[in-house]
């Protein structure tokens, strides 16, 4: 559907992804949000937060929030390696770092290689924007402000 | 709508809010009659560039009270009305009315749903003058309201001989009828009828040229010289008779309009004005290039021309919305109830608006800043550079000089710190000045004599703190002129001169600011709060009876502690008193109550200097670290294990001295992986907060600091028992224990 209206819109357009590993899926955010990527630093864990939280780092004076999207997305929680890293992003007004197992590459996508994400069996998935394909691998498209959620405080 | 426009207006109601207050100002130091010449002009040049923006952007009704209050005031400086108390106060209230629009039109970014108070104002204000308003300006927005404005009937009725009149007033007279006609010629011409009428305008503009002839502002002559040229060229067929040359009139009406609303004032702004004049005169000798600019370019010039002084505001800084609530809060009950009654109008008027706002636009707050106060932190970062340099690249001559760079660069870092955080300082002036008129109207209402007294307005404090203690002053002023006062003859019987004498005032003490509301009324009574707290089960009797004056007047703040049966009793402190409390809180600070019955009540807010920066300790649990504000903190400890007595519940307490306090292990509360279990071997510190105590449990004290506070991010939201968090000298972050926050959990 959405390849159908690329090719009416004109010359097919084109977005920049940062793609990056958990576990064996490959994951992409658009570029503009990301500000930068960074190794993993002292995390200093809060009370009382959602499972995801892991805590706040320091960047260069400012304090931000780091998300494991690992356990984000329901996968179980591994031990980080000298390959994960911080990917911080910029929602809205929001900065959030995003843990990941390790980032890969920034990658162009047509639009026309973007499919919508399947109506059935995403589950806890929702937060997919898009399939962007080629001949040989899925990188699945996320929509940072679902994944980003609201209020990340643990409820009651 | 397009975002210039978003824009334009946002300017709007930043400038315009400047020159309400201002012109408030002004006015209460008007009362009385006495008022200097040069005050008045300025207040007229306020109103007349209020009145100037909201006529182009089409603010209806501020356009049309802003039109009348003006003609109003420069009848009474022409001499033609008088300044009289009444005149003053409903100058108030127009400027209420204006504070209440600007509030709206800062969220809707239209004026609508006033009209009819607009039109009530608008009559008390011709009320004034006799019920005729003097002249009428096209600046006047061309809508059905302004239509019913009578449109220049007869110039004030009671003429002095004109031998005694100056001879600019008698001039003044003169023209106020030409003009007013040509005011209306130039209007019908925008609205679009032309040809017919610019015959009359040409006849217009040439009696206009006969009364100023002779009269001692030349350049005013001139300039409607020009005008009456270009319209003899218009009626040659000349030049073509475009909108656009309709608009160039219109503006050149509303510049005219200026001029003669100042001409009785002092001669130098006659002489500032003439500049304004002969800048004008060339773009309007320039027809053809008038049609070239574009709308917002003429708008900048029109805005150009209203002030100077106020372009370069619109120039200099982005245009803050926000502080509507805190204007709002210095308003009395009356107004009050008209702000409501104006708020209802809007819902109903325009419902689709509101919902079609869709999420609220974030409020961008700006801040004034001196510039030596940034020259100065350029000069710094400069500095800041070369000790850099110092120590990254001029080391090769040894360890010595690498100290000494590294000395060098620890200074520059601290005055920068310093020179940083004092250009979020501003004086607290603006907040006291607004008091000024608060405590006029109340004290006005209640038939008191009050002499407002103000001190240390100069003093610096953090924009956040100036903001958040407004309300509360509000509520504390009010009440000292509400229910501290007593009238003047209760006063005289009480022997004590009829006027009564209210402080305010503000000074840095002990690393804090203190600001202190003391009044000379009939003080507090002890026996009467204490009563009325023990009837409501605040306090046992024989407890109470041993409580300090301090701790009994304490009790006022107790949410809805005042109540009918008490206010004469007490004063009635109490209405909103827990808000004030709360308020104050808010900013780490702390109120403290004096009152000796029939001397008089004295409040004193102690609020550190700046939220910015606390003092905190800094204590450890297993590899976290943690900071106590130091204000939360009455003492530490450590026990041995026999002090400890354990509850069936499993809670732990501990005996200090004749007091029974819970124990609150950190390590359990925030679960950590690690951290100390024997209680002999952690130290317990006592923290407070309102009158609940616990003793927090945690492995060492680290050490007392100067904790620079950072919010954790406005995506976590609020998180439980943690206020913010602060950077380490190692780059770690420790989290600061909101107390306040942990102790209403728990007695929760």
């Amino acid at each position: 559907m959405i390849q159908a209206e690329a090719t009416k819109a004109g010359p097919p357009e084109a977005h920049s992804f940062l793609t990056f590993y958990i576990g064996q899926e490959t994951y992409g955010v658009q570029i503009e949000a990301v500000r930068e990527i960074i190794g993993v630093q002292p995390i200093t864990p809060l009370p009382d937060v959602a499972g995801h939280i892991v805590g706040v780092i320091n960047l260069r004076g400012r304090v931000i929030p780091v998300m494991c999207v690992r356990t984000r997305i329901g996968l179980e929680k591994v031990p980080t390696t000298s390959r994960t890293c911080i990917v911080v992003v910029m929602v809205g007004e929001d900065t959030v770092g995003l843990m990941v197992d390790t980032v890969s590459e920034v990658l162009e996508i047509p639009d026309s290689k973007v499919d919508s994400p399947p109506r059935v069996g995403l589950g806890s998935r929702h937060f997919l924007k898009g399939l962007g394909h080629d001949e040989d691998s899925v990188r699945l498209l996320i929509d940072l402000p679902v994944l980003l959620g609201q209020p990340a405080a643990k409820a009651a | 709508m397009d975002p210039d426009t978003q824009e334009i207006i946002e300017c709007f109601v930043l400038e315009s809010r400047e020159a309400l207050e201002e012109a408030e100002l002004l006015l209460l130091g008007m009362e009385g009659g006495n008022a200097p010449e040069a005050d008045l002009a300025l207040v007229f040049r306020l109103f007349h560039s209020v009145k100037g923006s909201a006529g182009y952007l089409d603010f209806g009704s501020v356009g049309r009270v802003m039109h009348v209050a003006e003609t109003l005031l420069g009848g009474i400086q022409a001499g033609s009305y008088p300044l009289s108390q009444e005149a003053v106060s409903t100058f108030c209230l127009t400027l209420d009315f204006l504070g209440e629009r600007l509030d709206a039109i800062a969220v809707d970014f239209v004026d609508q749903g006033a009209e009819t108070r607009a039109g009530a104002l608008v009559e008390q204000l011709e009320a004034l003058m006799g019920g005729a308003s003097a002249f009428e300006e096209p600046e006047a927005p061309a809508e059905p309201a302004a239509a019913e404005v009578p449109v220049s009937p007869a110039a004030p009725q009671e003429l002095s001989p004109v031998s005694e009149v100056p001879k600019y007033q008698y001039m003044l007279q003169c023209i106020q009828k030409p003009f007013g006609s040509l005011v209306q010629v130039v209007a019908h011409w925008v609205e679009g009828n032309e040809a017919p009428l610019v015959d009359a305008m040409a006849a217009r503009l040439g009696e206009l040229q006969q009364a100023l002839r002779g009269g001692e502002c030349s350049e005013v002559e001139v300039y409607v010289g020009k005008l009456s040229e270009m319209a003899g060229r218009i009626r040659g067929g000349e030049i073509e008779a475009s909108p656009l040359l309709a608009g160039t009139f219109e503006r050149a009406c509303g510049v005219l309009g200026e001029a003669f609303g100042l001409l009785p004032s002092d001669k130098p702004v006659i002489e500032n004005l003439s500049s304004q004049l002969s800048e004008l005169s060339d773009v309007a000798t320039d027809v053809r290039e008038m049609k070239e600019r574009t709308r917002t370019g003429a708008l900048l010039l029109k805005r150009g021309l209203l002030s100077q002084q106020q372009l370069d505001q619109v120039l200099s800084g982005p245009a803050p919305i926000g502080q509507a609530i805190i204007s709002r809060g210095w308003i009395t009950q009356a107004q009050l109830d008209a702000v409501l009654q104006v708020q209802t109008q809007l819902r109903q008027g325009k419902p689709t608006q509101a919902n079609r706002a869709g999420p609220k636009r974030p409020q961008r707050s700006s801040l004034r800043v001196d510039v030596r106060k940034l020259d100065q932190l350029m000069d710094l970062v400069g500095e800041l550079i070369i000790a850099e340099t110092a120590v990254t690249h001029d080391t090769e001559e040894g360890p010595r000089d690498l100290e000494k760079a590294m000395a060098q660069l620890s200074r520059v870092t601290r005055s920068l710190q310093d020179v940083a955080m004092s250009l979020r300082m501003v004086a607290i002036a603006d907040t006291f000045n607004k008091m000024k008129r608060l405590v006029r109207d109340v004290s006005n209402k209640q038939g008191k004599s009050v002499s407002l007294h103000i001190a240390g307005e100069e003093t610096e404090v953090d924009k956040t703190v100036a903001e958040i203690i407004a309300d509360p002053l509000v509520h504390l002023m009010r009440n000292a002129v509400d229910h501290g006062m007593e009238t003047p003859d209760e006063r005289l019987d009480a022997g004590k001169p009829a006027k009564g004498t209210l402080m305010l005032e503000a000074r840095h003490q002990a690393g804090e600011i203190w600001i202190t509301v003391s009044d000379d009324g009939k003080g507090m009574d002890r026996t009467r709060i204490l009563d009325k707290a023990i009837e409501r089960g605040l306090v046992r009797r024989e407890r109470g009876e041993q409580l300090s004056d301090s701790e009994v007047f304490a009790f006022v703040f107790e949410p809805g502690f005042s109540t009918a049966a008490a206010v004469t009793a007490i004063s009635g402190r109490g209405v909103g008193m827990d808000v004030v409390k709360k308020n104050i809180e808010r900013v780490k600070g702390r109120i403290e109550v004096t009152s000796v019955l029939g001397k008089g009540t004295s409040f004193t807010l102690r609020i550190p200097l700046t939220m910015a920066i606390i003092e905190g300790m800094l204590v450890r649990v297993g590899s976290s670290s943690f900071t106590i504000p130091l204000l939360s903190i009455r003492e530490s400890f450590v026990i041995r294990t026999g002090a400890i007595t354990r509850l069936t519940s499993g809670q732990e307490l501990v005996r200090i001295r004749d007091e029974l306090l819970p124990v609150l292990r950190l390590k359990e509360l925030y679960q950590l992986p690690e951290g100390e279990d024997d209680i002999e071997r952690g130290v317990l510190v006592v923290i407070e907060s309102d009158r609940e105590v616990v003793c927090l449990f945690v492995d060492e004290l680290v050490g007392q600091r100067q904790t620079v506070v950072k919010g954790l991010s406005s995506y976590l939201g609020d998180v439980r028992g943690l206020s913010g968090c602060t950077v380490m000298g190692d780059g770690r972050i420790s989290l600061i224990l909101d107390v306040a926050g942990i102790l209403g959990s728990l007695a929760a």
